[in-house]
């Protein structure tokens, strides 16, 4: 799996849709109404995913998932 | 209290979710007792449970992403709450959500939810923990989950009283209701006991039956052979109104809620006082609030706690009030079918009791085979009783001595459309 399927997979079951619905330009507060309990949620999904450690303001409402994935290759050192 | 009127129910109830399924099945006395499938449960003395089995047909309208987020004991609120809207044709749309409340009773919160957490905290650390967590679990859950999903703003509350949460919760709202501060009230209990810790606490209490070999048999109030009683998970919600209101609506109209009293025995942390002096006080002073005579009382849907001093006490306080007559008023303990849901009981109770008043019928308390002489009651065993209800009294009990008992009304006036 590529970082951008593991991402959205995580997004996906966050907001429990399938990965095709998680649109990779939307942002998390405006295009998946997320409340702030969700982004420690998918914060928390992501560091176990990954095993990697965000600051609460990396993973916020504007990010997208497209910012989610660059995120992470940079923090693995793919980018 | 002045026509404040029932005018919807919801019941999530191990016999059934839905009014009239739950009344179907509770009118034969068939027990709905079964050993706890949730977890194991073998090393408890108690493992026997009434459960829900069947909530997901009903739960189409809630998103997987909000049902993670919830605990089961909100999840069943949000079901019964929708069935009692629509029991009583209610579009919310057509009132003012500011002037809407919520008044629920539970008595342990969220548990199920609760538990896994905590037991992740203690393995994995402060990043195992569901951030969720927080919302999810505390005994305001529900009120905030119903408010949250219909858009209501009223003035609300969440009551705690052991056993008698929800028969309080009612009554507070249905006061709210006849200060004139809320135009609509949707009001009850729910309870999710049927977790691993809940169970235990449960049975630490001591008060529940160890009959697991004969589970459908084990809950026996007033019975001779009594052990205690069962516990049991569901949600029991209703839609209360204004008399008037709910005339202009032409909407269903159940019963009045004619009175509601509380006290608390000041006794023992268990123990109820064991000659039922304040109950028999609080049903007095009920009486007295509701304009009920004595001999207009036609039925009784006891707490019958299935223990020694519960039972025994309960029918005392019965016996100090009604004098000779209290041998001849109907007394039953339906939830012997389908277990005590704790906090939700008082208001699945006032369902039991005005579905009786509808169809004429007082369910039965079943297992009643050796009635016990120190409760000279006259208790409808077994077999449902043909029989009006028109005034009907319902008590509730808690730890701590607690003593609640409302007075019902038949009001009887269908939905008009």
């Amino acid at each position: 799996m590529s970082i951008e399927q593991d991402v959205k997979e995580v997004i996906a079951q966050t907001l429990s849709v399938t990965p095709d619905e998680v649109a990779l330009d939307a942002t998390l507060a405006a295009g998946f109404s997320m409340d702030s309990t969700e982004f420690v949620d998918l914060r928390v999904a992501l560091e176990k995913k990954f095993d990697l450690k965000f600051d609460a303001n990396e993973v916020s409402k504007n990010s997208t998932p497209k910012d989610i994935i660059a995120l992470v290759a940079s923090k693995k050192g793919q980018s | 209290m002045k026509d404040i009127v029932i005018t919807g129910m919801g019941v999530v109830a191990p016999p059934g979710i839905g009014k009239s399924v739950f009344w179907r099945h509770i009118r034969d006395g068939r027990s709905f007792i079964s050993p706890i499938t949730r977890f194991d449960a073998s090393l408890y003395p108690s493992r026997i449970a009434g459960q829900i089995k069947e909530l997901e047909p009903y739960s189409q309208n809630l998103s997987p992403r909000l049902l993670k987020k919830i605990d089961l004991f909100s999840h069943m609120a949000l079901v019964a709450s929708e069935l009692a809207l629509k029991d009583g044709n209610i579009d919310l749309g057509q009132f003012d959500l500011k002037r809407t409340g919520i008044f629920m009773g539970n008595a342990i919160g969220g548990w199920l939810f609760a538990e896994t957490e905590l037991r992740d905290l203690y393995l994995e650390g402060r990043d195992g923990v569901s951030p969720f967590m927080a919302s999810a679990w505390f005994p305001a859950a529900p009120q905030g989950q119903i408010s949250i999903y219909y858009g209501i703003k009223g003035y609300s509350k969440t009551l705690i009283a052991d056993r008698a949460g929800s028969l309080m919760a009612i009554a507070y709202g249905a006061r709210i209701l006849e200060r004139g501060k809320l135009d609509l009230v949707l009001a009850g209990g729910m309870e999710a006991p049927v977790t691993p810790y809940a169970l235990l606490c449960c049975n630490t209490y001591g008060a529940l039956s160890t009959n697991n070999n004969n589970h459908e048999a084990a809950y026996r109030p007033f019975d001779a052979k009594r052990d205690g009683f069962v516990i049991a998970e569901g949600a029991g919600i209703m839609t209360l109104e204004r008399l008037e209101d709910a005339r202009r609506r032409q909407a269903p109209v159940y019963a009045a809620i004619r009175g509601f009293q509380t006290n608390t025995d000041g006794y023992d942390r268990i123990k109820p006082e064991p000659n039922g002096t304040f109950l028999a006080r609080a049903i007095e002073d009920v009486l007295k609030e509701a304009g009920f005579s004595k001999d207009s009382v036609d039925y009784i849907c006891a707490d019958g706690a299935a223990t020694t001093d519960g039972d025994v006490s309960e029918a005392r306080a019965i016996a100090k009030v009604f004098g000779k007559r209290a041998k001849e008023i109907p007394v039953s303990v339906p939830k012997a079918m389908f277990g005590n849901m704790l906090g939700a009981q008082g208001s699945v109770d006032v369902i039991t009791t005005v579905l009786s008043m509808m169809h004429d019928t007082i369910c039965p308390t079943i297992n009643y085979e050796n009635p016990d002489p120190a409760c000279d009651l006259d208790c409808v065993g077994n077999k449902a009783r043909h029989q009006p209800v028109k005034r009907a009294l319902v008590i509730s009990r808690g730890r701590g001595g607690i003593n609640a008992v409302m007075a019902l009304e038949k009001m009887w006036e269908p939905h008009k459309h």
